[in-house]
C-alpha cells in the first residue's frame, strides 16, 4: 500500500489489449497500477515497487506464467504476495496447475470486470488480515500473563533442584524440575514454560546440548533461558551468550539471586507484550481496522451514545461502526468476535476490522435498507472464507430513520435489544432470529421493526455486561440491567447511570469486553 | 479432571465436569475436541450437567468443533443444561445451532 493507503497492481500479460483493458478497470476503483510484458520484466517490477497483488498470464513468450509464479514464491518476500492467474484456458488441469505453482485465484478470459474486480478485493483483505496475524504468531499465550509463570528447572543434582524449587515456589510461580536433559525436553514441549532454566554440566547430554536442542525447536528457542551452573569460568559464561541465552547464574549466588533474575525476565516479557499490542494497533491502523470509533457519529433526529472498554485494554472481542446511508437513514453496528480470549486476540482484531468493512461495503452498496438482507449478504462473505472460519461472530444492525422514528433491526446470534418505551417502566426484550455470522450458509436472519416516539430507549449489548459478576459472584445480568434502564429518567444520561451501576456492582473489575450502545429517540416529525 | 470421556460404541462422550466452564478451560476443550474429531470420532455428545454457567468463549469452543464435525459428516450434541446455561442458549440463540437433549440417554438414541 502507498502512502496515500492505495493498493499496487502488477499486471503481467504480453497482450497490451488486456494489459490496458485490465488497467482501465483497476485505476478507476482506486488501485496503482504496474504493466510488464512478461516474467523479465515482472521481477524487476516487483523488485523496485512495493507490489500487493499480482494478476498474470498464464501462455507468454519466454517464461510462461506457472513458472514465473513459482519462482516468485521461491524468495521469501513474496510468499503471501497475492497471486491471480489470468487465462482462457478453463480445463481442469490448468486451474490444478496454477495452484501447484503457488497461485492463489483463478480467472478466465472473457471475465466479467466486476467478478476480477471482486476477487482482487477479498484476497488483497485476506492478506491484510494474514499481515496482522502473523505478525504476532508467537505471542498468543500473552494474553493469560495473569496465570501464574511457570519455570522448567533441569538439573541432575536432585537437592540442589528442590532447593531451587522450593524458591521458585515461594515466590509465587509454578516450578516443575527434570533431573536430565531428556526429561526436560520432554516437559519443555509437552507444556511449554515461560522460562527454561538449566544446569551444564550433567551425564550423557550437557546443558550446552540441550540448549542446542532447544535452539531446533521453532517454538521452544523463544522461550528465556538461563545457564545456572557452578562453574564460573569466564569461558563458559561466553559460551553461553553465545547461545541466545537470557542469563547465566553461578549456584553459589544462591536460590534468591536466581529468583530475582527470573522475576526480572518475567517483568520484562510483560514489557514485550505492552509492545506487542502496540505493535498491533499500528498494523491495525495500517489496514485502517479501528473497531471502535471514539464517539458515535452524530444523526438528527436520534441521541446516541456509547460506552466501550476492552478487556485487559487489548482490542479485538467487541467492535462498534456508525454509518450515515443517506439522509434519512442511518445504520449503527454492534458485534462480538467469539475466540480474542483463547489466544487469537490480535487475529479477532483483524477480523472485527473485515467484518466491519464488509459491512460497510454492503450498507454503502444496498439499494434498500433491509437489517436481515444485508446481513445475509455479509453473512454470505464471511461464511465462504474457509480460512477464516474457526472464528465467529454476533452482530446487531439496527438501521434508523429519523423521518418515520422506524428502526430496523436484525441479529446474528445476538443478545436481544433492550426496548423501555417513554414513562412506562415496562422493558422490552426484542429478540431477533438468525444464528452467528460465519456459521451457516443461511442464516435465517429476520427483521424486526421498532416504532420509536419521543424519548423512547434502545439498548445494544455484548455479553460482557451481562457475564460480569460482583464480589459473591452473582452476574449483572438481565435483571441487573432491566433494573437499571428502568429507573433512567428522560433528563438524565442515558449511558452514564448505566456505566456508574455496573462500576460499582462489578467493583471495577470486568471480565470480558464492555461494550453498550444507548439511542433515544428526539422529537420525531410525524 | 475437567474432562472425562466415556465410550459408546461409535459415539463419544464428553463430560464437562466443571461448575464453571469459562475461557480459561475453552482452550483446553477446543483442542481435546479437535482431537477427538481428528481420531475419527463423529459423532460426538456434549454433557454439561455440571455446568453451572457456560461463558461465550467456552460456548466459542463448542461452535467451532460441531462447524468442523458436521463438516465431516458428523454432529455434536448438548445434554443436560442446567437453568442459567439454558437460558444463556435462549438468550443467543444458540438452540437453533445445537441439537440439545435433557438426558444422556435421549441423545444417545438420537444417533441411532
Amino acid at each position: 500500500m502507498d502512502s496515500n493507503g492505495k493498493y499496487s497492481i502488477l499486471i503481467i500479460d504480453d497482450d497490451i489489449t488486456i494489459r490496458k483493458l485490465i488497467g482501465f478497470h483497476l485505476k478507476a476503483n482506486d488501485y496503482n497500477i504496474f504493466e510488464s510484458v512478461g516474467a523479465d520484466d515482472g521481477f524487476n517490477v516487483l523488485k523496485e515497487n512495493n507490489i500487493d497483488l499480482v494478476l498474470c498470464d498464464v501462455t507468454m513468450d519466454g517464461m510462461d506464467g506457472f513458472t514465473f509464479c513459482l519462482k516468485v514464491r521461491e524468495d521469501e518476500n513474496y510468499r503471501a504476495l497475492p497471486f491471480i492467474f489470468v487465462t482462457a484456458d478453463t480445463s481442469q488441469e490448468v486451474k490444478n496447475k496454477a495452484l501447484e505453482a503457488g497461485g492463489d485465484d483463478i480467472i478466465t478470459k472473457p471475465f466479467e470486470i466486476n467478478d476480477l474486480l471482486v476477487k482482487v478485493k477479498a484476497l488483497l483483505k485476506r492478506a491484510d488480515i494474514y499481515r496482522a496475524y502473523g505478525a504476532k504468531k508467537n505471542l498468543e499465550e500473552s494474553i493469560s500473563q495473569s496465570d501464574v509463570s511457570k519455570i522448567l528447572l533441569v538439573d541432575d543434582d536432585q537437592s540442589l533442584a528442590r532447593l531451587f524449587q522450593y524458591n521458585l515456589n515461594k515466590a509465587g510461580l509454578n516450578c516443575v524440575t527434570a533431573n536430565s536433559t531428556e526429561e526436560g525436553l520432554k516437559l519443555a514441549k509437552a507444556d511449554p514454560p515461560d522460562i527454561i532454566v538449566s544446569d551444564i554440566m550433567m551425564p550423557l547430554v550437557d546443558g550446552y546440548e540441550f540448549r542446542r536442542m532447544l535452539m531446533s525447536d521453532s517454538e521452544l528457542k523463544q522461550i528465556p533461558f538461563i545457564f545456572l551452573t557452578s562453574k564460573g569460568d569466564e569461558n563458559d559464561v561466553l559460551d553461553g551468550y553465545d547461545m541466545g541465552i537470557a542469563d547465566y547464574v553461578i549456584k553459589t549466588a544462591g536460590p534468591r539471586i536466581v529468583v530475582a533474575k527470573v522475576s526480572a525476565i518475567l517483568k520484562s516479557l510483560g514489557k514485550e507484550r505492552q509492545k506487542a499490542v502496540s505493535e498491533l494497533h499500528s498494523a491495525a491502523d495500517r489496514m485502517r481496522a479501528k473497531v471502535v470509533p471514539d464517539e458515535p457519529t452524530s444523526f438528527k433526529g436520534f441521541d446516541i451514545k456509547q460506552w466501550h472498554v476492552p478487556y485487559q485494554g487489548i482490542p479485538g472481542g467487541d467492535f462498534i461502526d456508525y454509518v450515515p446511508l443517506d439522509d434519512k437513514n442511518f445504520a449503527v453496528i454492534l458485534g462480538d468476535v467469539m475466540g480474542k480470549k483463547w489466544g487469537a486476540w490480535y487475529f479477532a482484531y483483524a477480523y472485527a476490522g473485515y467484518v466491519r468493512s464488509a459491512l460497510r461495503v454492503e450498507l454503502q452498496t444496498a439499494k434498500e435498507f433491509k437489517a436481515n438482507e444485508i446481513l445475509q449478504r455479509v453473512n454470505n462473505s464471511v461464511y465462504q472464507d474457509a480460512k477464516i472460519s474457526e472464528v465467529f461472530a454476533t452482530l446487531s444492525i439496527l438501521i434508523l430513520n429519523n423521518e418515520t422514528g422506524t428502526v430496523k433491526y436484525s441479529g446474528a446470534g445476538d443478545l436481544p435489544v433492550f426496548y423501555k418505551p417513554a414513562g412506562s417502566d415496562e422493558i422490552k426484550k426484542i429478540q431477533s432470529k438468525g444464528t452467528l455470522l460465519g456459521f451457516a450458509a443461511e442464516g435465517c436472519y429476520n427483521e424486526e421493526v421498532i416504532e420509536l416516539k419521543e424519548n423512547d430507549l434502545l439498548y445494544l449489548i455484548t455479553d460482557g455486561v451481562l457475564e460480569s459478576r460482583n464480589s459473591a459472584g452473582e452476574q449483572f445480568g438481565v435483571e441487573g440491567l432491566s433494573n437499571v434502564i428502568r429507573s433512567i429518567s428522560p433528563t438524565d444520561d442515558p449511558v452514564q447511570k448505566i456505566k456508574n451501576e455496573f462500576i460499582s456492582f462489578t467493583d471495577n473489575r470486568f471480565e470480558d469486553d464492555i461494550s453498550l450502545i444507548s439511542i433515544k429517540a428526539a422529537v420525531v416529525k410525524k | 479432571m475437567d474432562f472425562i470421556q466415556d465410550q459408546h460404541d461409535d459415539i463419544l462422550v464428553e463430560v464437562v465436569n466443571l461448575t464453571r466452564a469459562t475461557l480459561k478451560e475453552a482452550e483446553e476443550f477446543k483442542i481435546i475436541l479437535t482431537n477427538d474429531i481428528t481420531n475419527g470420532w463423529r459423532k460426538i455428545i456434549v454433557d454439561l450437567s455440571e455446568c453451572e454457567f457456560i461463558d461465550s468463549t467456552f460456548l466459542g469452543a463448542l461452535v467451532v468443533s460441531l462447524k468442523k464435525v458436521t463438516g465431516l459428516g458428523g454432529d455434536l450434541k448438548l445434554v443436560g443444561f442446567q437453568p442459567a446455561v439454558h437460558s444463556m442458549f435462549e438468550l443467543t440463540r444458540m438452540y437453533r445451532v445445537f441439537e440439545s437433549f435433557k438426558t444422556k440417554e435421549e441423545a444417545l438414541k438420537s444417533f441411532e
